[in-house]
């Protein structure tokens, strides 16, 4: 092992260091760890690390979805070493934080409540009327019910040069990075098992029993099956997929505001089976975005009345709304004195040499020692703080002006020099500066702290925004100090895990999912019909056969609305032709707009889809994307993007085959699908049927073509076309899985399910389609003179498949009035004053 | 003085509304100098939930839900108040305005209710417009309620009465720059010049009286609700409530219903509507004193 550098003059200078003492010997509580890292075979640890960062990256756990466009952002990168903690350090962190826990409860309950400590100043009231979390709405003065307003609190910790701990931010309105923690736990048992074997690191899974516990218990109509949701901003929310770790971890529902109403006696989750009482909402959107009526009206994530129906206790919202108020920075400098105040206990955890300048003594303090000290506005829990010294002149002017201007609105603060751990680098070990996230949960009156969590290396300044999660997280191994960590779990929380096994599909998300069916089938149709154009352009020199056949599908593709008329008009062999085809994916293009929806789809639908589905997705959406870009204007490319487009859409169909429970949402992407799919063979696929002059041959080869059924045509009809067999091969044979009557009978199996399971129906009666369609191919198949010459058979085929998409179009209406449509979405109204 | 007081308000929509969320600050509050009596408030179509509550500020505040479908929404107050504002100091015997603002500063201040006021609000963001017409009402040691009662009579003088010219939404930079508004508009005004001296300003919203008075001119703002501010004088002489758009000190021919910083906390109904299309409103607000009504 190499020996540790520490730069001189680094911002690390100074630092309180994790692994070696003063006298460069490894700390005792490291040597366990050490050796297994040193003993690993192969390639050894950086290559079990590397493994685990891919799969971090595969599984999307270090993503972030941006709207439009933009691929995902990879927020965080995992540092396979643990922070080791001792069971001594570990006391402190603990005592510390749960009586910490327990103060800025009581300071919310006071707050929201009688403000008793305004009027006996303890905390000046600047710090409540100027801080923008400070929510009135929220405030109940006459209100003397003890609703528990901390329930999750986490805190940014950070160990100081002299071996003390401090906290650098608290998080209460609605914390968090627990999901992500029992993620990166995982991640790592599976890349080190031999570690975990070697040292003896306390488990955190009970961690979120004790959390589910305690949600279950804050259910107020004491019912025994509590429903229990997470409320989320949604897909584009930064933390969305750790949300998403979270709810499956607590074993709950997550749901968006517009999943939710409130009805007379509560909150309701608009599932398919209609609407369900909401008991508990865990709850990751901010409060100020909660309730467009009484809070901020132009929040379109909250819920109408959500304020009104927790005030009068119908529903609990965890943590309460306006929890937020306690996350100013200003506040903690009057912890000492609240602690003392409300529980008559000292602070464990000392707070930061930090001043409020709202008081003329700090001020002049800190004006005196203006260029040493760092300052940070009052009231962002986000501070953009920057320490005097490194600012340029003319903003310390500023800055020093603005302090003086309103000096209430400001901190200062000496610099927190974080303590350092070893990173692996290439070269060997680098120390890091860290700051622990760690996570609080209310339990039996008390508080009690997860033995681990992550500590975090950002990305840029150690100080700024601690309330973002991105750089470098690793985990924190709290060593167990004797059996008494291992928890096992009591007989009572299996009953209670038992029960809560049923996960209701909200509306909004098989929606989402019927609507990612049709349009992942809709790319795959595109993209056969651009496919089948661009390959006969691709021949080179055509003859008479192949420029029929390309002008039929530059036909078909403009009647579908994929070309304009102009292009579908061009001479096969014209430049016109082929760039149009080969920039069909150009941004406005319909496929650039499937993807766009798909990429909208999958990203509100993620939570539902299995991890490989959700890797097809990101393939197609990502790297798919960027090909079919990269391939504009050059037929062979174009044509081998178009390939492997049809084979990602083929892998994601397959694999919600395969990997799917046959639940309803798995019900409504797959009716999506094969909606489309019979939507496309009507309209597209067929649609040479209904051209002027009719190229029969032309006509049944594209069909069949499109239809993906040549080679079954050519193996049972050998080579020879008529219309009957080839119509009813993609028609009516319900063996060949891209035939219409196979799709509709799927449909109407589905829609049977559904209505046994939801209690509620929708009618749609394949047969009399299949039997119209029956009829016509029937007509095809006397002599040759009747169907080629007559007429009547193509009127009875046009007929019939007129009317197929008429049904289809009204399905998908009848489908959303009927599941996904509860509850609308409302709007505001005021009134004038003169 | 006691009055019988009524607020009606009626929404007409277009199209029919499944599902209405309302919050109203309708029925008057009691105040130092206001008793109130008998209030009902009474909703058409009656709701299928109904709740009371006291806001952050004291006021009364009702929300109620509408499951049934409707085209025409009626809420409308019935009250009975007696209102005798505390007859307000002489504004020269109050302290100069610097020494409130002072004690409205500490980070402990002498009133924790005044202090709220002094900050910025959703509305009245305090920009140096408002702190460069302040200040000719407050020279150096002047005596806060002489210097507020200045003020009042500059924005009456200086601003144009003006219905319809603004609404809800505009914002105050644009009626400091237009000079023109309605009560709201001049409430917002007078307290954003008091703020940007440090002094404690509030929002009060609230009725006067309908009928003239004998041998004055009939008084602005009385056809619906009105607002009007409420300037904290010290910790003796406590609130005073001025008028800015009648250019008087309220005694007793306003009826306070409630206060805040400024008007997006007592907005009198407020609500969510699901459907509804377009509508129309119409309000009816009538303020009589119970004894010696004269004959309409």
């Amino acid at each position: 092992m190499k020996a540790l550098r520490t730069p001189e003059a680094s911002p690390t200078k100074g630092a309180y260091d994790e692994l070696v003492t003063g006298q460069g010997t490894i700390r005792y509580h490291w040597q366990a760890l050490l050796s297994v890292v040193r003993s690993l075979p192969g390639t050894g640890f950086a290559g079990r690390v590397e493994r685990a960062r891919l799969q971090l990256v595969e599984g999307g756990a270090t993503g972030i979805a941006t709207p439009d466009g933009a691929p995902p952002v990879e927020a965080w990168t995992l540092e396979g070493l643990p922070l080791v903690v001792s069971p001594s350090d570990w006391r402190l962190l603990e005592d510390g934080l749960t009586q910490r826990a327990r103060v800025l409860d009581a300071v919310l309950a006071d707050i929201y409540g009688p403000q008793r400590l305004l009027a006996e100043r303890v905390l000046p009231p600047a710090l409540l009327h100027a801080n923008p979390q400070f929510l009135r709405p929220c405030h109940s003065p006459d209100s003397s019910s003890p609703v528990r307003h901390l329930v999750t609190y986490a805190a940014d910790v950070v160990h100081m040069p002299d071996g003390s701990w401090a906290v650098l931010a608290d998080h209460t309105q609605a914390p968090a990075g627990a999901g992500y923690a029992l993620h990166i736990r995982r991640t790592l048992a599976r890349a080190l098992p031999e570690a975990f074997r070697a040292v003896a690191v306390r488990d955190i899974g009970p961690f979120y029993e004790q959390w589910q516990e305690t949600l279950a218990e804050l259910a107020t109509g004491g019912r025994g099956n509590p429903l229990i949701a997470l409320l989320t901003p949604g897909p584009y929310a930064q933390t969305y997929v750790e949300q998403v770790f979270l709810a499956r971890a607590l074993g709950m529902t997550l749901v968006e505001g517009a999943d939710l109403t409130v009805r007379a006696d509560g909150v309701a989750l608009k599932t398919l089976e209609g609407l369900k009482h909401v008991d508990v909402l865990l709850r990751r959107l901010d409060s100020a975005y909660c309730d467009p009526l009484e809070l901020r009206a132009d929040s379109t994530l909250g819920v109408t009345g959500l304020l009104g129906a927790a005030r009068s206790g119908k529903v609990t919202v965890a943590n309460a709304l306006g929890s937020g108020v306690v996350e100013a920075p200003a506040l903690a400098p009057f912890l000492p004195g609240l602690a003392r105040h409300l529980l008559g206990e000292d602070l464990r955890l000392p707070a930061l040499d930090v001043w409020w300048l709202g008081e003329k003594p700090a001020l002049d303090h800190a004006l005196a020692h203006f260029d040493s000290l760092v300052f940070r506005p009052a009231f962002e829990a986000a501070p953009s703080g920057r320490p005097a010294p490194s600012v340029p002149d003319a903003d310390r002017r500023a800055l020093y002006d603005n302090v003086r201007a309103q000096p209430s609105a400001w901190l200062a603060q000496r610099r927190v020099v974080p303590s350092v751990a070893p990173s692996w680098s290439g070269e060997g070990l680098r120390p890091d500066p860290l700051i622990l996230r760690l996570f609080v949960v209310a339990r039996d009156g008390d508080y009690t702290l997860m033995p681990g969590g992550f500590a975090r290396t950002p990305a840029s300044d150690p100080l700024a925004l601690p309330g973002r999660l991105d750089g470098q997280l690793r985990d924190i191994w709290v060593l167990a100090e004797d059996d008494a960590d291992v928890v096992i779990p009591s007989s009572a929380r299996f009953q209670r895990l038992a029960v809560q096994r049923g996960v209701d599909l909200q509306s909004r998300i098989a929606d989402n999912l019927f609507w990612l069916g049709r349009y992942t089938e809709r790319l795959d149709n595109t993209a056969r019909l651009t496919r089948a154009a661009l390959s006969r352009v691709a021949l080179g020199p055509m003859g008479p056969r192949d420029q029929t056949e390309l002008r039929q599908l530059t036909r078909a593709l403009s009647d579908m609305g994929l070309i304009g008329a102009q292009e579908a008009l061009a001479p096969p062999d014209s430049m016109l032709l082929t760039q149009t085809l080969t920039r069909f994916t150009a941004d406005g293009r319909p496929i650039a707009e499937t993807l766009r929806a798909i990429k909208r789809l999958a990203a509100s639908t993620r939570d539902r889809l299995s991890a490989d589905m959700i890797a097809a997705l990101d393939a197609l959406l990502g790297a798919m994307n960027r090909r079919l870009a990269a391939a504009r204007g050059d037929v062979d490319r174009q044509l081998a993007a178009l390939d492997d487009l049809i084979r990602f859409v083929a892998t994601f169909a397959g694999l919600s085959q395969e990997n799917v429970t046959r639940g309803a949402g798995w019900r409504f992407l797959d009716i999506g699908r094969r909606l489309e799919r019979s939507h496309f063979t009507c309209r597209g696929a067929l649609s040479p049927f209904s051209y002027t002059p009719l190229v029969w041959e032309s006509a049944m080869r594209l069909a069949l073509e499109l239809c993906d059924s040549t080679i079954t045509y050519r193996t049972r009809y050998l080579g020879a076309l008529e219309p009957a067999p080839a119509l009813d091969l993609v028609l009516l044979d319900d063996s060949n899985p891209r035939a219409v009557a196979f799709q509709l009978q799927a449909i109407h199996h589905h829609l049977a399910e559904l209505g046994r399971t939801t209690g509620s129906t929708v009618d749609f009666a394949a047969e009399p389609h299949v039997g119209e369609l029956r009829d016509a191919v029937m007509m095809f198949a006397r002599d040759e003179r009747a169907w080629r010459h007559e007429g009547l058979a193509l009127a009875q085929l046009r007929h019939a498949l007129d009317r197929l998409e008429q049904a289809l179009g009204q399905l998908s209406d009848d489908l959303t009035r009927n599941y996904f449509s509860l509850v609308p979405a409302s709007r505001m109204l005021g009134l004038p004053v003169v | 003085m006691r009055y019988i007081v009524s607020h009606r308000t009626s929404y007409r929509y277009a199209a029919t509304v499944d599902l209405a969320q309302h919050i109203a600050h309708l029925r008057p509050r009691a105040f130092p100098g206001q008793a109130v009596t008998d209030c009902t408030l009474l909703v058409d179509p009656p709701p299928n939930a109904h709740a009371l509550h006291t806001d952050h500020f004291g006021n009364l505040v009702d929300s109620f839900r509408i499951d049934q479908a409707h085209t025409v929404l009626i809420i409308e107050m019935r009250s009975h108040v007696d209102v005798a504002l505390p007859i307000p100091p002489d504004p020269d015997t109050t302290p100069p305005w610097e020494t409130v603002a002072a004690t409205l500063a500490s980070a402990f201040p002498a009133s924790v209710t005044a202090a709220e006021f002094t900050h910025p609000s959703p509305l009245v963001m305090i920009g140096p417009e408002a702190a460069a017409y302040a200040l000719p009402s407050f020279p150096a040691g002047r005596p806060i309620l002489a210097g507020a009662v200045d003020l009042i009579h500059r924005i009456r003088t200086d601003f144009t009465y003006t219905p319809g010219a603004t609404d809800v939404s505009t914002p105050l930079d644009e009626v400091f720059a237009r000079r023109l508004g309605v009560c709201q508009d001049f409430a917002h005004v007078g307290i954003a010049a008091l703020r940007a001296l440090g002094l404690a300003a509030g929002y009060v919203s609230g009725y006067i009286r309908t009928y003239p008075r004998a041998g004055g001119a009939e008084l602005r703002g009385a056809d619906a609700s009105h607002a009007w501010i409420a300037v904290w004088c010290g910790p003796e002489a406590g609130w005073v409530h001025l008028d800015p758009t009648n250019d008087l000190i309220a005694r007793d021919e306003h009826v306070i219903v409630a206060w805040g910083r400024d008007f997006s906390d007592v907005s009198p109904v407020r609500g969510m509507i699901l459907g509804g299309g377009a509508h129309h409103y119409g309000v009816n607000v009538e303020l009589r004193p119970m004894q010696a009504a004269p004959a309409d």
